[in-house]
């Protein structure tokens, strides 16, 4: 014992200054307000169910507040799995608060009268599902918002419909995060702009991309190769649909557990069938891996098709990505309404549209929120609500038009790769490219 | 020394009570938590400190003791009447525990076939593979596969963060309690003397298959009503968060911390990991990870049997100099 | 799917894909058998080899030039690391009894991995990071084999024999044999346990470094959190094989790999994850000592 008595002491020592310099930081909740020349953002340090993290709030630097603020909350991931996803849109929510209260000058709210500024409360949920509930009920409780902006995963999304929008009547806007299930529950709080993209008919995920190989008619066969979880199983199953429908004949059909991501089984298997279509239901990066594997063991159908690039897709293929088709609900050759504003905004967030492709979702979101909010003519969440679930506007994607089960009419259209840029190629009315086929 | 001792527990113990109605929010969620993470490494201890079996799935009763509480609540929540609470916490908690300790008893046929680093290894093992099944879509009608549970809304809105922290305080006492009887009892002697040779034991009458039964039932009950009472916290849960074997290492890593064979270990570890984490998360949250590293190589190297071997040191220095 | 032609391909596949788990799980066996430590870190060494690998590979440009200038100079550093790691964190600890040691080994190496998956995570993101090196796939007949595939067996064959013969014919390998199967007789024979224990860290971290370049350039994703899942995959490795021998270990790395490809092939490719737990669990209540036991 006495050998280790030495030890015993630095271990102390050690562990008390540890603990010392945490407790100094720990009740010095720091404050760094960060000024850009109109918009101020406020960083503070909270603890929720157990985890410290951090809250921004961005608001302006108005001279003399008109109103009380339209409050919109949501949490992004600025740590873990979700962090490449979503960390961009802190500096996308920035531009875009700027421009609604300094150049817009606010929302005008009818009972009172006057414009009011918009403020928005940001949280990290830092990728972990259990925290980005608790960040959303305190957002609903404490922060007392008017809205609340989903986050990005649908699995968090799912839960967040009930235990927190139903349960205390915030609206929520589902961005990225939708799936069959959050629609037919008879939830009331819930909207999304997105078409019930797991429909088999125009609706569908990929529904403009069978289209067009419907109306070119090169493509015979298909496989189908995806992960089980929400959003990629329902584009899956929409797509085996809508390519009978479209007169393709499904060769294979290969359902994997998520997370799986070695595929060299599967591509042996796709060797041997040799389809004209390899259709990838699984996250973006996932896609490029298979992809790459598929290379690597020498297997290249005539095309590959993927439900989405996600970030660096073009870099990390290269050569490889050359033909690859996707989907999306806005590009950045589109004209509708407040488009140019979108590329601006992207523009001065430093976000570049091939890493950040569902900006978009979020600019249509808040586009929703204003014309609700002016619509309702009050800062009440029920009023609000109604406002959304009644919602007929013009978007960045087009007209939009919310139904009575909550969600909304935004389609997506076919891009592809060509040259190392992504082109529109379908439908031909927004195209700014030709589609490339063999 | 004795009655100072018992004075200084007893202060503890309304310190701790007055805390949850006087502390704000936050840091009463944060100490929820805290009592949550010492259970599991307090009944983790009575396998792997009083019976000296690292049980690595030891969470697997944690996660199983969350879903089965949200199952019987979701099932018989209109069956019982949703407005009086103790009417559905009680059946559902007493479910978490009967379901875990089934479980466990079942287990302990095939697991105590194995012995030291092999036991280990296995019970690491059955981790993934009931993450697997609660993930698998073929039972997922009932478990909500990959998305994980929810607590039904009408009952999840009567969750209040006192509630929670208080039932957690009280399960933490009985899991102390347990600990502490269970080592002075002659079960606990059985497997003091298990853990220091099972072949003498065995040798002398003692029926060591029995006594380790007995220690994992107990540490599976206990921690499937830690498992109940984070479900009713956080009325949400999905199988990789609670089967997931980083997590895993959490109680063995606190009650080593802490020290392992006594009940105030484990509660120490719990105690200087959360604030510790906590508070390093303020100042660096991305290097959090790098220091709990180093603060566990600190210890690891310091004092094998947890910074309670720190603390009987300075006592026997006190001893020695008064 | 039934086919003949995959079935044998997926062996070859299980027969690399064993291969490099053996290699990650000799490491560790290496280092539990002579110095008495299960190191939980391992697993985080060949991720912090296979992420390193990526990086200086992207940097220099050159694919396949990349990859072996970036091997060499990531197998050199980690035999020091390996040997630095022992003297610096597992030597203080050797003064206890052996279950503390085990206690004190345990805590250590935990307290490791998570130093090693902050600091590759704030150095390299989270991100998946997966190369394609792009050689020709080997064709013979209407057998597919990718090129590396077979560039990796090559050099899985090469590190087996050469560590087998480093251990029967070197003067270290044989005093790693012999703390192994008996450390006091060891000691008394005036062997350098310490000395040998070093070596045997830095070997056994060679390995797993070794194990985390052949993972990537085949072409599997690493991201900073896999540590724990492949130290998980080596145990069950060590465990169906049998802690005995080390030939266990190589039988066990390679069941394991074909049994995964070929419940793929054969049964379903949703199920092949799981494959590794059932076996685990089959092994260790048939033959709880392993295949190869003793």
């Amino acid at each position: 014992m006495r050998k280790s008595g030495v030890s015993n002491t630095v271990t102390t020592i050690l562990a008390v200054v540890l603990l010392l310099i945490g407790l100094a930081g720990g009740y010095l909740i720091s404050s760094t307000v960060s000024m850009s020349p109109t918009v101020v953002t406020k960083t503070a340090f909270v603890t929720v169910g157990g985890t410290v993290t951090e809250r921004i709030t961005i608001t302006t630097a108005v001279a003399q507040p008109t109103g009380p603020p339209l409050k919109i909350g949501m949490t992004i991931s600025k740590d873990g799995l979700f962090a490449p996803l979503t960390s961009g849109y802190e500096a996308f929510n920035r531009e875009w608060l700027n421009w609604v209260n300094n150049v817009r000058k606010g929302v005008y709210i009818r009972e009172l009268g006057v414009r009011v500024p918009v403020e928005i409360i940001m949280y990290d949920d830092r990728s972990q599902p259990d925290l980005a509930i608790q960040l959303y009920t305190k957002l609903a409780t404490e922060d007392k918002v008017h809205i609340l902006v989903s986050p990005y995963s649908a699995d968090i999304g799912i839960q967040l419909i009930p235990t927190v929008a139903e349960r205390f009547r915030v609206p929520m806007i589902m961005a990225e995060a939708s799936t069959k299930d959050m629609w037919n529950k008879g939830y009331k709080y819930a909207v999304t702009s997105m078409v019930p993209y797991w429909e088999d008919n125009e609706n569908g995920w990929a529904a403009t991309y069978f289209d067009m190989l419907a109306k070119t008619k090169w493509a015979k066969t298909i496989a189908f190769v995806g992960w089980d979880i929400t959003w990629a199983i329902d584009t899956y199953n929409s797509g085996k649909s809508l390519a009978r429908k479209a007169g393709l004949q499904i060769v294979y059909d290969q359902l994997l557990a998520p997370g799986t991501t070695d595929f060299s089984g599967v591509i042996r298997e796709l060797r041997t069938v040799n389809p004209d279509v390899v259709y990838l239901a699984m996250f973006g990066p996932v896609n490029a891996l298979f992809i790459k594997q598929a290379a690597e063991a020498g297997f290249k159908p005539k095309e590959f098709h993927v439900i989405e690039y996600g970030a660096g897709f073009v870099k990390s293929l290269g050569p490889l990505a050359e033909g690859v088709t996707s989907d999306i609900f806005w590009t950045p050759s589109f004209k509708y309404y407040q488009s140019n504003l979108l590329n601006e905004l992207m523009t001065k967030a430093g976000l570049s549209w091939v890493d950040w492709q569902w900006t978009e979702l979020r600019m249509i979101i808040f586009q929703m929120i204003v014309s609700a909010v002016e619509d309702a003519g009050k800062l009440d969440r029920e009023a609000i609500n109604d406002a959304l679930h009644r919602l007929q506007i013009m978007t960045v994607s087009g007209p939009l038009i919310i139904g009575p089960q909550g969600y909304g009419n935004i389609g997506l259209v076919t891009i592809q790769i060509q040259n190392g840029r992504i082109q529109t190629v379908w439908p031909q009315h927004l195209a700014n490219a030709t589609y490339i086929h063999p | 020394m004795r009655s100072v001792k018992y004075a200084l527990i007893v202060a503890g113990f309304v310190f701790a009570a007055s805390l949850g109605i006087l502390a704000p929010t936050y840091y009463v969620s944060l100490l929820t938590f805290m009592l949550l993470y010492g259970i599991l490494a307090l009944s983790y201890d009575i396998m792997g400190g009083l019976t000296g079996y690292m049980n690595l799935g030891h969470i697997i009763f944690y996660g199983i003791g969350a879903y089965v509480f949200a199952l019987t609540v979701n099932s018989f929540h209109n069956v019982v009447g949703s407005s009086y609470l103790p009417s559905i916490l009680f059946p559902a908690f007493v479910m978490s525990m009967i379901t875990t300790g089934l479980v466990a008893l079942l287990l302990s046929y095939p697991l105590f076939r194995l012995r030291g680093f092999y036991f280990a290894v296995a019970s690491l093992g059955l981790i993934s593979f009931t993450n697997l099944l609660f993930s698998s879509p073929e039972l997922a009608p009932i478990t909500g596969g990959f998305s994980g549970i929810t607590l039904i809304s009408s009952v999840a809105k009567l969750t209040s963060p006192q509630l929670s922290y208080y039932l957690a305080l009280g399960f933490f006492i009985i899991t102390g309690t347990v600990h502490f009887l269970l080592r002075r009892s002659r079960v606990g002697l059985n497997l003091k003397c298990i853990k220091e040779d099972e072949e003498i034991s065995e040798t002398s009458g003692i029926n060591t298959f029995r006594n380790k039964q007995i220690a994992l039932v107990f540490s599976a009950m206990l921690a499937g009503i830690a498992g109940g009472c984070y479900m009713w916290f956080q009325t949400y849960t999905n199988p990789r968060f609670v089967f997931s074997v980083e997590f895993a290492f959490l109680p063995i890593t606190i009650a080593l911390l802490g020290g392992s064979g006594t009940f105030i270990g484990p509660l120490i570890g719990a105690i200087i990991f959360t604030i510790v984490y906590q508070l390093l998360v303020v100042n660096l949250p991305s290097l959090t990870k790098l220091i709990l590293g180093l603060v566990l190589i600190g210890v690891g190297m310091g004092a094998s049997r947890g910074l309670m071997e720190i603390y009987s040191l300075i006592l026997r220095r006190r001893d020695n100099t008064s | 799917m039934f086919n003949p032609i995959l079935v044998v391909e997926s062996v070859i596949d299980g027969l690399v894909l064993g291969g490099i788990y053996t290699l990650i799980s000799l490491g560790l066996s290496l280092i539990y058998g002579v110095a008495g430590v299960l190191n939980i870190s391992h697993g985080d060494m060949v991720m912090l080899a296979g992420l390193l690998t990526f990086f200086i590979t992207n940097a220099i440009g050159q694919q396949s030039m990349g990859i072996t200038i970036a091997s060499s100079g990531i197998i050199l550093l980690f035999l020091i690391v390996g040997i630095l790691l022992y003297y610096g964190l597992i030597k203080p600890l050797t003064k206890r009894t052996k279950q503390e040691l085990l206690i004190g080994a345990i805590l250590v190496t935990i307290g490791l991995s998570f130093i090693v998956q902050d600091l590759a995570a704030t150095a390299f993101g989270t991100l998946p990071r997966s190369i394609y090196i792009g050689f020709e796939p080997i064709k013979v007949g209407e057998l597919v084999v990718p090129f590396f595939r077979l560039v990796t067996f090559i050099i899985i064959v090469i590190t087996a024999n050469f560590l087998w013969f480093f251990l029967k014919k070197t003067f270290t390998g044989m005093a790693m044999r012999a703390v192994t199967n008996n450390r006091e007789m060891a000691l008394s024979l005036g062997i350098p346990i310490h000395g040998t224990s070093a070596v045997t860290f830095g070997v056994g971290a060679v390995l797993a470094a070794l194990g985390g370049i052949l993972y990537l350039a085949n072409g599997f994703p690493i991201t900073p959190f896999i540590g724990l899942s492949l130290t998980v995959k080596a145990l069950t490795v060590i465990v169906i094989g049998g802690t005995g021998k080390l030939i266990g270990t190589v039988i066990g790395g390679v069941v394991l790999g074909i049994a995964e490809t070929l419940t793929g092939t054969v049964i379903s490719f949703y199920w092949a994850p799981a494959i590794s737990i059932l076996l685990l669990l089959i092994v260790l209540m048939i033959k709880p000592k392993g295949i190869l036991g003793e």
